[in-house]
């Protein structure tokens, strides 16, 4: 277990020369200390990204890098995947009370006086060997089931975006916690020198939805190195990476090393480590300008692979670009890619906007799953697809014959994951018949995060990080490895 | 000497052997030599102290690694063992023996459980993945074996003022600070390092009073100056620049969680500037800190409270509050709560209360109640969990400067002397009054149909009629037909009323009071449209209509002209509540910007009502009634405070569009189960006669007149008065009319003035209650204000309110607040504090480096009267400050994180300081203090790819706004400036109070990179060529002065030198590149300087600017 905290940032390197000076024998200093960050002291040999604190996984990996397409507003699990014909029959009806049992609604539908169930309109099929159900809206999703784990039960415990996205992202409702990409960079650190070990990837479905907030990929108490680093289309992919206009590689380089001579110079006369430190990050920020640009650049991809992300893929920004670019990145060993999709949030219209919603990501999801296994990536790479919550069986406003809305639902809702470690063809978790209740195998948030954090080797009790006197966990103090779900 | 009982030495044997070889050696002397042997049990071991001290070594293993099941949570704890307090750590346990028994380890059980490597025995339970290593168990048995002394926490007791102690180097000191550190170095066997460079000691001194790099004139006179008291002469300028006061609030803003913005996912701007301009000048008037911590607390509970202390307050409102829709507005409030609370323990108390919200703190003496208790001072705003769109989120307190005071003064004296001559008691009008009693009496019809009638609603039927509403062909909408219901207006024909919402839910015709009625049936309502019964509120108007409920407990909006909490519920409202009451209202925003009162008594099912309220245009309360039948309802007053309009904002900055007057609707909340009958609206304030009439009330005005004088009651009499001055009185319509006007302009006056969000506490007290799991809608028992025992409780002469908090906080013998605060000011200045912790100083925090140097420090901060200049002045004249920072490699060895202070302050520099000391470096910056924030340099589209709406946009500003100091620079919380953010600045989501300082390549990238920088580079290799002198060495050399305050060094000047001489090169080669290098900024490139020689010295000022020195302090 490690026992850093954040009582001294700047300082880890030096205290553990300080607490060599005790004169503790070899062996009680190795089990005082982690042996990766006693190497910290080498300053020079340093990796730019900032050592792992796991010198070595808990548990043997199932998957090295992460895919987490998340579908910011709530799809609904009732339009897609969760097939529900008694709603269909029932379409109209009141919502029983004894299916609501007191759940508490959202200030949009608290004062609503009736609560008719919603069918949804669209048309449910088996589909693989696997025989799972999904809907008419996701055609090309429907063909790669069969390298899919659903996951039906899932449930969460806040009813509005913005706590419900960061309880996600975070395990805490309230912003401020590290997000599950600054865990993994903390807890794994990167494995490649020239890109950040954490990227976050943005594209809007429709205009005009739920907003998205920079905290979801922030690193709360932990370093700031562990942030997410938002790629973006257009001249500088990463903020600030561009040399000035009139300034070429071959200037920077000679400015570079000027600064480089004067800073080792510096590092003697003041003896300060922390200048090796921004020797070395200056040097990756070099690398970076190199790096970042040419892993954006999608220009040598050939059109056979654009086409099969979709028509789309050649907007930049897109969620199609950001699938093409993901798997760019997983081929780099990024090791946390997380894509935000906004434009799910349906509480009228649902008919139109899902289908606007949902075209914008079927493609471009079923072709980075088939482009991932064509290159053998999926293999050690763990893709996830899925929102904050669930939306509502009943109808948000008038249920009319051809328009209907969904409000927040926490009780259920449905994602999927594909790749190493969960089996594969697999529907896991079931909702009662009218889609509102989990009946069977019922996986909260943390249950998932701790899920996702076995697959990458970590035992989600064990990453911990102490911050005001207390020791900090991505799952708080809840959560539970869902065995069931791995392969 | 006695021997360790056969049974302790069976347990403790096996795992002994077990065990690693040093602890089997530690453990073999004990079980050899017995626990009243004069040696020691455990022998001389590396880092094991030779005496054992309870709060340094002790007890931060126990709190650490056995509290959490053995400590001050009743919850979890097993076996019945409590080790956070002596008597539990020695008492017997239910399984008859004790935990410790001092002076026998070998007695002891909690010796055997953390020798045992048995995993049912063994402590800590491996469950907890918590282990002790071999050098903590040793100093815990060595601790139990020297007589297990207890001590209360050390930072739970008052501090008293240490005497400073005997030094050898008696002549090094220069004050008590030096005294108290070099006893401790001397104990160390480290020595001081020699004073710093005059370059780099002024540099210093001027970043962490001022925030920026001193000129190369302060330089250059500094350097001159051989008087003795040239140091403290500078220390004197710049604690007495306004740039002090900025620097100061930097820090403050972390603490506070200052941002621009709300927060939360819709993230709207907030303006809470006049609050951060009022921390900046309390800094440099040197307000007491007693003062300046009670104003932000309580500020508004001071009696006669000026407008300066209420802006304070604005401290506990500064957290963020949600505007999304659809929250639960209690769910949020709560959260607003627990941040005050969460505050005030990490920025004052240095206790980590916020682990006390869901149980008992694990560590820490602070009871779930604890918490639940002090989060009842705070738990009494008037405000409400989500916060309006359009509107400051009341309370409020709004800014008034000198020029609109006059002017706001003068029309209050016209107000006032208006209202005086229109009261029904004015001397002038006693005459007329007489005469009109005296008179014929008007007969019924005079007041049986009131003038001013603009709306009446008979509600008897509703007509059907097809509505087409416009589609939107762009995006693909077609027009729809509906058929809806139509209901007639009497007042004005061609403005009918219609069913809104769901047309599928139309209101059902009953039988009613006058004809027929409509009983209401939820998810529609009756509407009007927009033009009918708006009101400012300075207008006198009154609505009156028949109701009937009919089905009790129904709630909901009765009539409204008004929009839901997006809107702050602005505008007017009647709304019925569970309980059977209505409480009516006019709001700027709710709840506090408002009046509204309340009905005493319940409305029971069944009956027709007839309700009237009427309106004065007075903005009081109490010019607001209500009427139940025609006669006046007996109601309290829940708020009385309006400040500003209650209209929707002229240009459109609203949520909604102003909604028109409804029944049975507001926002999304609608009405069903209540039949309504009869609605009537006038534009005048009706006087209780013509209510009396409208409701079948006795009580006419032909009765009252009829009466005697000295039978009517004084209500009656009022009544009589109120009616002539209202219907009768001659001449008064122009004086009423200028009254209105008068108003009018208060109104516009006061609603275009800033407004910043404060601390107003309600009227009717809001109950506390303890919350299992800390959870909004999990009450359990209610509690009272009060403070955590263990440090100390509130004493009774003081108010149990925020004010009694803060004068408890502030108490001199308070142990905790004078030391968080010396120890982040000390932090500020030495760059870490003596407690490394500077938000907790309990159990699991770290101790003091220097206990007593930090008691010395909080008394006499608290002795000078909290005169925070003195105490920074102490502290930057002292010698430890003044060391040279250069770290040999001896000293680093010994003491690499530099905690004994042998050597002089060194970190990077924080985000505000490294852009203010570029701009202030090329002269860009501009030194304006105050006001609105700005929005520098930002790569475009920040805002636009995560907003969808609120501020969407960032519009980067130009000329000044583009070079003011950092601290100006807006903050937006869900989109922080993204240069600032590389560089550890804090959050904003939470109270801060220490910040990282983190090395990472997108630091590296902001300086090469950023226009800010680039700019500034720019500029400084302008100043370079042009001030600089006439050889490139010169030129180099000025630069570098500008950039790190000092000489360049041979070697240094050499390599840019050489750096210059192939810039030129190569921009002499293509001065193409050279151009478009120098377009970089607002600020148009100096037009006479050789194009290749500026570019190249841009690349070289650059260089400089990203040099250790520029971003270092030294």
């Amino acid at each position: 277990m490690s026992n850093h905290d954040d009582s001294g940032f700047c300082c880890d390197r030096r205290r553990f020369l300080s607490t060599g000076s005790l004169g503790l024998g070899a062996a009680a200093l190795a089990s005082l200390l982690d042996p990766r960050l006693l190497q910290g002291g080498e300053a020079k040999t340093a990796p730019a990204n900032g050592r792992p604190v796991l010198a070595a996984p808990h548990t043997p990996p199932r998957v090295r890098r992460v895919i987490y397409l998340f579908q910011s507003g709530a799809p609904s699990q009732l339009d897609l995947f969760d097939h529900k014909p008694l709603l269909q029959t029932m379409n109209g009806e009141e919502l029983p009370a004894s299916v609501r049992m007191g759940q508490r609604l959202t200030g949009m539908t608290a004062y609503q006086k009736s609560f008719p169930l919603a069918g949804s309109q669209f048309e449910f099929a088996r589909h693989g060997a696997s025989g799972a159900w999904v809907s008419e809206l996701l055609p090309h999703t429907a063909k790669i089931v069969d390298e899919l784990c659903f996951v039906r039960s899932m449930h969460t415990e806040a009813i509005n975006h913005d706590p419900a996205v960061t309880f996600v992202q975070t395990g805490s409702q309230q912003g401020g916690r590290p997000s599950i990409g600054a865990w993994l960079s903390y807890g794994l650190g990167s494995e490649n020198e020239n890109l950040p070990g954490f990227i976050v990837l943005l594209s809007r479905g429709r205009s005009g939805d739920q907003p998205l907030y920079s905290w979801l990929w922030g690193s709360g108490f932990l370093p700031s190195q562990h942030q997410g680093v938002p790629f973006r289309s257009g001249k500088d992919g990463v903020l600030y990476l561009s040399d000035p206009e009139g300034l070429d590689r071959s200037g920077r380089r000679r400015m570079l090393d000027t600064l480089r001579t004067m800073e080792e110079k510096q590092r003697e006369r003041v003896g300060d480590p922390e200048i090796d430190a921004r020797i070395a990050q200056y040097e990756m920020a070099f690398r970076m300008q190199t790096a970042v640009p040419e892993v954006t650049d999608l220009s040598d991809e050939p059109d056979s692979v654009i086409d099969m992300y979709g028509p789309e893929a050649r907007v930049p920004g897109s969620f199609a670009a950001n699938c093409l670019l993901a798997r760019r990145l997983a081929e780099r060993d990024v090791r946390f890619i997380q894509l935000y999709h906004q434009g799910w949030d349906q509480h009228g219209n649902l008919p139109k906007d899902i289908r606007i919603m949902a075209r914008s990501v079927d493609q471009p999801t079923a072709a980075l799953v088939r482009d991932l296994r064509r290159r053998g990536l999926l293999e050690d790479t763990l893709v996830i697809w899925g929102g904050e919550f669930g939306r509502t069986n009943y109808s948000q406003g008038k249920l009319t014959k051809d328009d209907y809305g969904r409000d927040h639902h926490p009780r259920c809702f449905t994602i999927w994951m594909a790749g190493g470690g969960v089996k594969k063809g697999f529907t896991y978790g079931e909702t009662d018949d009218l889609g509102y209740n989990i009946v069977r195998d019922p996986v909260h948030v943390h249950d998932f995060q701790a899920t996702l954090l076995h697959m990458l080797g970590i035992d989600h009790e064990r990453l911990v990080f102490k911050h005001q006197g207390r020791r900090y966990r991505l799952t708080d103090v809840h959560g539970r490895v869902v065995p069931d779900l791995l392969a | 000497m006695r021997v360790v009982q056969a049974e302790d030495l069976a347990l403790l044997l096996p795992r002994v052997i077990a065990n690693v070889v040093s602890l089997a050696a530690v453990l073999a002397a004990l079980v050899a030599i017995g626990p009243t042997s004069c040696s020691s049990s455990v022998p001389a071991m590396p880092g094991v102290p030779d005496i054992v001290d309870f709060n340094f070594h002790v007890k931060p293993i126990l709190s650490d690694r056995c509290f959490k099941c053995h400590g001050p949570d009743d919850g979890p704890r097993k076996g019945g063992l409590r080790l956070d307090r002596h008597d539990g750590a020695l008492a017997e346990l239910p399984s008859g023996r004790r935990a410790i028994v001092p002076g026998k380890p070998g007695r002891s059980e909690l010796v055997s459980r953390i020798m045992s490597t048995e995993p049912t025995v063994m402590m800590p339970d491996p469950s907890s993945r918590l282990t002790l290593d071999e050098r903590e168990k040793a100093t815990l048995i060595r601790w139990i074996e020297q007589g297990a002394e207890w001590k209360p926490h050390w930072s739970f007791i008052s501090p008293s003022r240490p005497a400073a102690p005997e030094v050898k180097a008696s002549g090094w000191p220069l004050g008590d600070i030096d005294r108290f550190v070099l006893a401790t170095l001397e104990s160390k066997g480290l020595t001081p390092s020699p004073e710093a460079s005059r370059e780099t000691l002024l540099r210093r001194v001027s970043f962490d009073l001022t925030g920026l790099p001193p000129t190369i004139e302060e330089i250059d006179a500094f350097v001159a100056d051989s008087s003795a008291d040239a140091y403290e002469k500078v220390v004197d300028r710049l604690l007495e620049s306004e740039a002090y006061g900025e620097r100061m609030a930097a820090e403050w803003l972390d603490v506070a969680r200052y941002a621009d913005s709300h927060g939360y996912q819709d993230d709207g701007m907030r303006q809470m500037w006049p609050w951060r301009d009022w921390v900046i000048g309390a800094f440099n008037r040197n307000l007491p800190f007693d003062d300046l911590i009670t104003w932000q607390l309580a500020g508004d509970l001071l009696s006669e409270p000026t407008q300066e202390q209420l802006i304070a307050t604005g401290f506990n409102r500064n957290h963020m509050q949600s505007q999304e829709g659809g929250v639960v507005p209690e769910e949020y409030r709560t959260e607003y709560v627990v941040d005050r609370v969460n505050t005030l323990g990490r920025a004052f108390l240095g206790v980590t209360v916020e682990c006390a919200r869901c149980h008992d703190h694990k560590y820490d003496p602070v009871t779930q109640e604890e918490f639940y208790r002090l989060f009842a001072f705070f738990n009494n705003v008037n405000e409400t969990g989500q916060v309006p769109y359009s509107g400051v989120p009341s309370p409020t307190v709004i800014v008034v400067e000198a020029d609109d005071e006059a002017r706001l003064a003068e029309i209050r004296g016209r107000m006032e002397r208006l209202e005086a001559e229109l009261a029904i008691d004015h001397p002038a009008l006693e005459e007329g009054f007489d005469r009109w009693l005296a008179g014929p009496s008007p007969g019924p019809a005079a007041v049986a149909k009131p003038p001013g009638l603009v709306v009446h609603l008979p509600l008897d039927r509703g007509e059907r009629f097809v509505k087409v509403t416009k589609g939107d062909p762009e995006a693909g909408i077609p027009p729809k037909r509906k058929k809806l219901l139509r209901f007639v207006n009497r007042a004005d024909p061609d403005k009918a009323a219609e069913l809104g919402g769901d047309e599928g839910r139309p209101p059902e015709t009953v039988p009613g009071k006058i004809g027929g009625a409509q009983r209401l049936a939820g998810d529609s309502h009756i509407t009007l449209g927009d033009s009918v019964a708006l009101f400012e509120r300075n207008q006198p108007f009154s609505l009156a209509l028949w109701f009937r409920v009919e089905k009790e407990g129904t709630a909901g909006p009765l009539v409204t002209r008004c929009g839901g909490l997006f809107d702050g519920n602005r505008g007017y409202e009647v709304i019925l509540h569970e309980s059977g009451r209505l409480t009516a209202g006019l709001h700027h925003v709710f709840p506090d910007n408002s009046i509204e009162i309340e009905t005493a008594h319940p409305v029971t099912a069944g009956a027709w009502r007839h309700l009237a309220l009427t309106y004065d245009g007075s903005s009081r309360a109490r010019g607001l009634r209500l009427f139940f039948d025609g006669e006046p309802a007996e109601s309290i007053i829940v708020v009385d405070n309006l400040k500003r309009s209650i209209l929707h904002d002229q240009n459109g900055k609203t949520w909604s569009k102003p909604p028109s007057l409804r029944l049975g609707r507001r926002h999304d909340e609608t009405l069903q189960d209540v039949s309504v009958d009869d609605l009537r609206v006038y534009d005048r304030q009706l006087t209780a006669f013509e209510v009396a009439a409208l409701g079948g009330s006795p009580r006419t005005l032909g009765a009252a007149r009829s009466l005697a004088a000295a039978e009517r009651s004084p209500a009656q009499q009022a009544a009589l008065r109120e009616h002539y001055v209202l219907r009768v009185a001659p001449g008064l319509r122009a004086r009423r009319a200028a009254l209105t006007k008068a108003r009018g302009q208060e109104n516009a006056l006061l609603t275009s003035l800033p407004e910043v969000m404060s601390m107003r506490e309600r009227s009717r007290p809001r109950p506390t209650f303890v919350l299992a799991r800390g959870v909004y809608d999990a009450p359990t028992h209610e509690v009272e204000a009060g403070t955590p025992e263990a440090l100390g409780t509130l004493p009774e002469h003081l108010p149990p309110n925020r004010l009694g908090l803060a004068r408890w906080l502030l108490d001199p013998g308070h142990p905790l607040t004078a030391r968080v605060l010396v120890n982040r000011y000390w932090a500020l200045v030495f760059g870490h504090g003596l407690v490394a912790t500077p938000a907790d100083f309990g159990s699991q925090g770290h101790l003091p480096t220097h206990p007593e140097l930090l008691d010395w420090l909080a008394t006499t901060f608290v002795e000078s009267g909290w005169d925070l200049k003195a105490l920074i002045q102490e502290m930057v004249l002292s010698a430890t400050y003044r060391q040279s920072s250069v770290a040999d490699a001896s000293r680093l060895a010994q003491d690499p994180s530099n905690e004994w202070l042998a050597r002089g302050p060194s970190h990077r520099l924080s985000a505000e300081q490294i852009r203010d000391g570029a701009l202030a470096a090329s002269g860009l910056l501009v030194r304006k203090i105050g006001g609105p924030s700005v929005y520098p340099y930002q790569p475009p589209g920040l805002w636009e790819e995560l907003a969808t709406r609120n501020a969407t946009k960032y519009e980067v500003g130009h000329g000044e706004d583009l070079y003011r100091r950092s601290l100006y620079t807006v903050w937006k919380r869900s989109s922080p400036p993204p240069s600032a953010v590389s560089f550890d600045a804090a959050d904003r989501l939470s109270c801060a109070v220490k910040r990282q300082r983190t090395s990472t390549p997108l630091q590296s990238l902001v300086l090469l990179n950023d226009p800010q920088y680039l700019e500034a580079s720019r500029v400084v290799a302008e100043r370079m060529i042009l001030e600089g002198g006439s050889s490139a060495p010169e030129r180099i050399t000025y630069g570098f002065r500008l950039l790190t305050s000092r000489v360049p060094d041979e070697k240094e000047l050499a390599l840019l030198e050489s750096l210059l001489g192939e810039e030129l090169a190569t921009f002499e080669g293509n001065r193409g590149a050279a151009r478009s290098l120098l377009e970089v900024g607002e600020r148009a490139a100096d037009p006479s300087l050789a194009t290749a020689e500026a570019a190249a010295f841009m690349v070289v000022a650059s260089t400089v600017m990203n040099y250790d020195e520029a971003v270092f302090k030294r």
